[in-house]
């Protein structure tokens, strides 16, 4: 898989500006789906970009804007062979500790009352995604992700193709 | 999002009235799955065709009107659209409930009462 470095990057294929509300996941989800995908996207490439979309922004909102449905995100996305480098800004509050949560499989073999009801969305976002990543610089929360989906494998525009 | 329940001869079937649970609804479907099948027959069926997606908290949520369930009865899904598969399959929650391909199989050889 090709390195991904912003500095040397070509410009995005998608720059969005949007609220933090979750009310906002789906129309941003079809935005993104039309303009990364070159073809018909699988129905599972659909399934791992919905999944993302909203887990990611709903902690933006929940986490780093307390819950605000008015605070800043911006995304920008490239692609690659094969796969979508997407990047998520916001002037939220950093992540606690600086470091992103681990979202550990959780152990399910207990009795029903001990099943977990939450740490699912970290979980899903490590799960479907390479190259997670987190910093913070100044007053933004900068988060990076590639997604590998079958429906951009031979995109043009892809410095692989 | 609303929940509606239909009684048959041995399980309550719940179906959902919204495309989606999730952070939005996850509160209201663990609330009305409590008000739903308390007192219900044992096997509780939630028939998910209607349902596009589901996110980490609408799964929760699933996970949390299972545990709220009396003793004795029993949740079990039915019609998961390729979304909300992949939801239960990644977190290996497919593991602890019975799924089942669509209402109708789940429902086979019972009688619709009322």
């Amino acid at each position: 898989m090709t390195d991904f470095k912003p500095g040397k990057a070509p410009p995005p294929i998608l720059h969005l500006h949007f609220d933090s509300d979750p009310a906002s996941v789906e129309g941003i989800i079809e935005l993104v789906s039309n303009a990364v995908f070159v073809e018909p996207p699988s129905e599972d490439d659909l399934a791992t970009l919905e999944i993302i979309m909203a887990e990611v922004i709903n902690n933006i909102s929940e986490h780093a804007y307390g819950g605000r449905h008015d605070g800043a995100i911006e995304l920008c996305a490239w692609r690659l062979p094969g796969a979508v480098q997407f990047e998520f800004t916001d002037l939220g509050t950093p992540m606690p500790g600086g470091t992103l949560p681990r979202g550990q499989a959780q152990p399910l073999d207990g009795p029903a009352e001990d099943l977990p009801e939450g740490g699912f969305g970290w979980y899903l976002i490590h799960t479907l995604s390479d190259d997670l990543g987190y910093r913070r610089e100044g007053r933004e929360n900068r988060l990076s992700l590639r997604i590998a989906f079958s429906a951009v494998r031979d995109a043009p525009g892809t410095d692989g193709a | 999002m609303m929940l509606h329940a239909a009684q048959y001869t041995d399980a309550l079937l719940i179906t959902v009235d919204s495309n989606r649970i999730d952070a939005s609804g996850a509160i209201r479907f663990k609330d009305q799955m409590r008000e739903l099948t308390a007192g219900a027959a044992n096997r509780v069926i939630l028939d998910l065709a209607g349902v596009e997606f589901i996110d980490s908290s609408g799964l929760g949520a699933i996970v949390a009107a299972m545990k709220q369930l009396a003793q004795g009865q029993k949740l079990e899904l039915a019609a998961l659209s390729p979304t909300v598969e992949k939801v239960f399959r990644l977190t290996r929650m497919d593991s602890v409930f019975t799924i089942h391909e669509t209402a109708e199989a789940a429902l086979k050889g019972m009688r619709k009462l009322g």
